[in-house]
């Protein structure tokens, strides 16, 4: 069974992909669900299996809906040879209260990412293992978000 | 503040409220405990189910071979050494000494004898034997010749036990003939054995 603290980490990522607390809920309680009813006996990584239902059951959503706001991977293909890594985004500092604006200007796909570096400290490596993204595609998606955060903070001190 | 600090402040804010999590793991709780109790059940019963029906069908089975009537298994005897018959394998002894054939049989649970009932048929001239089955069962096979075209086959095995549930023939009672394959096969019971014949009777034109 899962604990309080794993509970809430998967209401985190699923909060990181849908971005409404109640829609998180819904996603977390149908991805464990699932989870439970399956034979589980053979997963190794159990939060990683889990995160991988969630995100399963948002895409289905998301194409139920016809409202896909993943990004697509083939937009990324041509930008993978980019020299950065998940380090590059520690050199953006913010103060706190910022958080929330930054949050709100990202993508789907860019929370995720956002999630699996701040929360569960994962490389670009890993989120590519995980989200099944070329690791190319993952580095040109936290490089577009590096340039986003920097020039909304460009902007928003223009406007001060 | 590093962008990855300020995040996980951020993000650590968002919390299972207190009923949220009563509910989950109320959800929890109904699915594992009883997950595997459950699976173990429908195993079981499953299991259960699936050596009932092969229980049932192999006593079907034995209950239906056992009412066949003894027309069913002569038929079925004199298929086989009909066949037999028809497409003879090599010798294993070859010898015309019914002593040097019974001395080759070493692995059977009876010993061959010369049969006082086939004897008395037309000459024939011993021209061998080999191990073979009728209806599973291990048995001897003879071979003998009258002429250049007529030859016969002799085959012996144990008559008690499985034969005597399927064939209610008596001692040195009269042999019953029948036919299959269009070789003639005489089958009758002498001394505890099961004796059985198939003869071509080729005729010149």
């Amino acid at each position: 069974m899962l604990n309080k603290q794993q509970l809430n980490k998967l209401y985190q990522y699923s909060y990181s992909l849908t971005t409404n607390s109640d829609d998180a809920y819904d996603l977390l309680q149908t991805g464990l669900e699932k989870y439970l009813r399956k034979n589980t006996n053979n997963i190794t990584n159990e939060m990683a299996y889990i995160r991988q239902i969630i995100r399963n059951q948002f895409i289905d959503q998301q194409r139920r809906k016809k409202c896909i706001t993943f990004e697509s991977i083939e937009a990324d293909k041509y930008q993978t040879t980019l020299a950065i890594d998940t380090s590059s985004l520690e050199q953006i500092v913010i103060v706190e209260e910022q958080a929330k604006m930054v949050w709100e200007l990202l993508s789907t796909s860019e929370r995720e990412i956002i999630y699996l570096w701040a929360i569960e400290g994962y490389t670009a490596k890993q989120i590519s293992d995980e989200t099944r993204v070329p690791r190319g595609t993952i580095l040109s998606r936290i490089h577009r978000l590096k340039h986003r955060i920097g020039n909304q903070f460009k902007q928003l001190k223009g406007d001060e | 503040m590093k962008l990855s600090k300020s995040m996980q402040n951020h993000l650590g804010k968002i919390e299972l409220n207190p009923k949220q999590l009563a509910q989950l793991n109320s959800m929890q709780q109904e699915l594992v405990v009883n997950k595997q109790p459950a699976n173990l059940l429908t195993k079981k019963i499953a299991l259960s189910l699936v050596a009932t029906m092969v229980l049932i069908i192999t006593i079907t089975f034995f209950a239906m071979q056992k009412s066949m009537p003894q027309e069913y298994w002569i038929a079925q005897i004199a298929d086989e050494v009909a066949k037999n018959h028809l497409t003879p394998k090599p010798l294993e002894v070859v010898s015309n000494q019914i002593l040097d054939v019974q001395n080759y049989f070493t692995k059977l649970d009876f010993l061959p004898i010369s049969s006082q009932i086939f004897n008395q048929q037309l000459s024939k001239k011993l021209t061998g034997g080999r191990y073979c089955s009728i209806e599973g069962s291990r048995a001897a096979q003879l071979r003998f010749v009258e002429d250049k075209y007529n030859h016969t086959t002799l085959f012996q095995t144990n008559y008690t036990g499985e034969f005597s549930d399927k064939l209610k023939l008596h001692d040195n009672s009269t042999p019953i003939t029948t036919y299959a394959r269009g070789v003639e096969i005489t089958i009758w019971q002498e001394k505890g054995l099961l004796m059985v014949t198939a003869k071509n009777k080729k005729q010149l034109p």
